[in-house]
């Protein structure tokens, strides 16, 4: 009857190594995540690395890299290259910001001027990078104004020379071009890894475990955890940025009537439009950034779209009674998961 | 040699009341002794919270076999006070009142399924009974069912370790009525 | 001398117990934690299991931020800071949400048990 004995135990055994199994965690597909502060936002940085430590430290150099590019091109950091030239008025760039601003310029320029990287002086009026924005006053609003033509800007290679002080400022593009710069380091490595700040996504490599990588479009009306469709990426060889400008972001009241932060470079004032919101999607993180600034701006027109597909970018315009355009490729991974309040517009719906 | 008397009135088996007594004060030295044991043990393995080997039901449940229902509670209640001394007033609660379900359903299942039953089931039961009266008890000690969510881990490891220490119990029996043989009750 | 063997009572009590097991977690699912990690540039400096608070709390942190802790969910209350962004955020109830003061580089994220996250970010 001993034998009796033996199994039940070799059983029992069984049994608390399956209970102690089932208790563990098994094998990290989430991926790390870091939380670092740079360019005036929290950056997340999550890795699919084999174990923490190796997540950490890519997560820490990208940090640096994107911390490293703030110090050159912020317009609120004095000691930067960019706060350099506005002073003087003429600077000699180094190489990362000299092609900052030549892509960009290149953008403005194709956008016919609803990307202006010169509306510094603008934009210091109205304080958006302060803690207190603020309605600036008029006389000086339209002085700034004609301050801020891109024909001000000139271009000698990477030496820059401004214009009638006219004020470089790179707030619509800076936190693509520190995408791109998280990439350039995540290509040295072979984990996958997505970063996030900001409304500027990057999707690096495919995501571990056969599924796509799903970004979430914010809820113009709801929190920044909230979002109301998505947009699915297989990923692999080319990296892919999708951005978000949106008219909910950095908003102040003043005498009842709300004030955005994206300027119409024309008027001087907030956009006047019925979009909330344009997500730019590309293969380049300054682009996507520049041009969901650009197409915001613009408005859902044909030049918008031309627009969209000299960059071979896709485009999500958000308007405010819910309805929503998509263009480019991405139409197809494009889903809306809040099908309440926001539709799907048809390309003949488009009023130009 | 007792009386003839006194072996019909316990009749059950060959202890006298001193006897018990004797046996209960040895049996709650080492119900306490496994439980710390147990302690040590746990330390060093990543166990969820509340889980326990359950090594002290071992002497519980001989000492519910051989004593009977009133000598058992008095262990449990020396055991409750142990985790009172050593870890507060709310620790002691849990422990008597897991300790309590948990005999009075070892005395139940001996007194109505002995025949079909050994160690093995009557373990599982009390051990479960046991993790059940201890969340009880937290419960309503905390005010909120919000322990409950507990319910599934401290089922599951009560029924793994349960069946260990009634296997243990079933194995280790016939050896011990071997060399005691005044305990055997049949 | 009695051999004790496994005897049917004894898989009477085994399936028994195995049928409560099945049965309680059919009725409530798996078991919900959800964690709440405090961070302060990068390092937590506090975390909790949000289903086993018991009442309403309020946390200061050591750079002047004051966080709220209530069973099944976390928020800010107020911060140094003249932004006070972080408040705006609101409560955080279901895993995947944070909250973020930038100045401070106070971060509260809520984690859970699923491996992954759906969106994996949002733009």
């Amino acid at each position: 009857m001993l034998h009796i004995h033996y199994s039940s135990a070799f059983i029992s055994l069984c049994l608390v190594f399956i209970l102690f199994f089932s208790s563990c965690s098994l094998g990290e597909e989430a991926g790390f995540e870091k939380i670092g502060f740079s360019m005036g936002s929290a950056i997340s940085s999550r890795i699919y690395a084999e174990n923490e430590a190796e997540a950490n430290s890519l997560s820490e150099e990208i940090f640096a890299a994107i911390g490293e590019l703030d110090s050159l091109i912020s317009a609120t950091d004095e000691n930067s290259e960019i706060s350099a030239l506005n002073a003087e008025g003429e600077f000699f760039l180094s190489e990362e910001a000299g092609e900052i601003i030549r892509k960009s310029l290149d953008i403005c320029e194709k956008s016919n001027g609803r990307l202006n990287i010169a509306l510094g002086a603008v934009t210091k009026l109205w304080g958006f990078s302060t803690d207190l924005p603020s309605l600036p006053d008029e006389k000086e609003l339209k002085s700034a104004l004609g301050k801020s033509k891109l024909e001000n800007i000139l271009i000698d290679g990477s030496f820059i020379s401004l214009k009638n002080g006219a004020q470089i400022d790179l707030g619509a593009v800076g936190k693509g071009a520190g995408a791109d710069e998280a990439e350039r380091v995540l290509q040295k490595y072979s984990c996958s890894a997505v970063i996030s700040f900001g409304g500027t996504v990057l999707l690096h490599g495919k995501k571990p475990g056969k599924e796509n990588w799903v970004i979430g479009v914010r809820d113009p009306f709801g929190s920044q955890n909230d979002y109301i469709a998505t947009l699915s990426f297989s990923g692999g060889q080319e990296a892919v940025f999708i951005s978000t400008s949106g008219s909910y972001e950095k908003t102040f009241t003043e005498n009842g009537k709300v004030y955005h932060h994206i300027i119409d470079p024309e008027t001087g004032f907030p956009v006047q439009t019925e979009l909330v919101s344009v997500t730019a999607v590309s293969n380049s993180g300054l682009i996507a950034d520049a041009l969901s600034t650009a197409l915001f701006a613009e408005g859902l027109t044909n030049r918008a779209l031309e627009l969209a597909n000299e960059y071979s970018a896709g485009a999500v315009f958000i308007f405010e009674d819910g309805r929503i355009y998509v263009s480019g490729q991405i139409k197809d991974c494009f889903e809306i998961t809040n099908t309440n309040k926001y539709t799907l517009m048809s390309d003949e719906e488009i009023i130009c | 040699m007792p009386s003839a008397e006194f072996m019909k009135k316990n009749k059950k088996n060959n202890l006298t009341p001193a006897g018990k007594t004797a046996l209960t004060g040895i049996l709650a030295a080492l119900t306490l002794a496994l439980s710390f044991i147990e302690r040590i043990l746990c330390a060093f393995l990543p166990l969820p919270p509340g889980v326990r080997p359950g090594l002290s039901n071992v002497a519980v449940m001989f000492s519910c076999s051989v004593l009977g229902l009133p000598f058992a509670l008095g262990i449990i209640i020396i055991k409750a006070g142990f985790v009172f001394l050593v870890s507060g007033a709310y620790a002691g609660m849990i422990s008597l009142s897991g300790g309590f379900l948990s005999v009075l359903s070892i005395w139940l299942l001996l007194k109505l399924f002995s025949k079909k039953m050994s160690f093995l089931g009557i373990s599982v039961a009390s051990a479960v009974m046991h993790n059940f009266g201890q969340l009880i008890a937290a419960s309503l000690i905390v005010g909120s069912a919000l322990y409950m969510y507990l319910l599934p881990v401290l089922l599951i490891s009560a029924i793994v370790f349960g069946s260990v220490t009634g296997i243990l119990l079933n194995a280790v029996l016939p050896q011990i009525l071997r060399i005691a043989p005044k305990l055997d009750k049949h | 001398m009695k051999k004790l063997s496994v005897k049917k009572g004894d898989i009477a009590v085994l399936a028994l117990a195995l049928i409560a097991f099945a049965a309680v977690l059919l009725l409530r699912g798996s078991p919900n934690t959800v964690t709440a990690e405090v961070s302060i540039n990068g390092k937590t400096v506090f975390s909790s299991d949000l289903n086993k608070i018991t009442e309403k709390e309020e946390i200061e942190l050591e750079n002047g931020v004051i966080i709220g802790i209530e069973p099944g969910k976390i928020y800010f209350i107020s911060s140094p800071c003249s932004g006070k962004d972080c408040i705006k955020f609101g409560e955080l109830l279901s895993e995947g949400q944070t909250a973020v003061c930038v100045p401070s580089k106070t971060v509260i994220t809520l984690k859970g048990e699923k491996k992954g996250s759906i969106p994996d970010a949002i733009s």
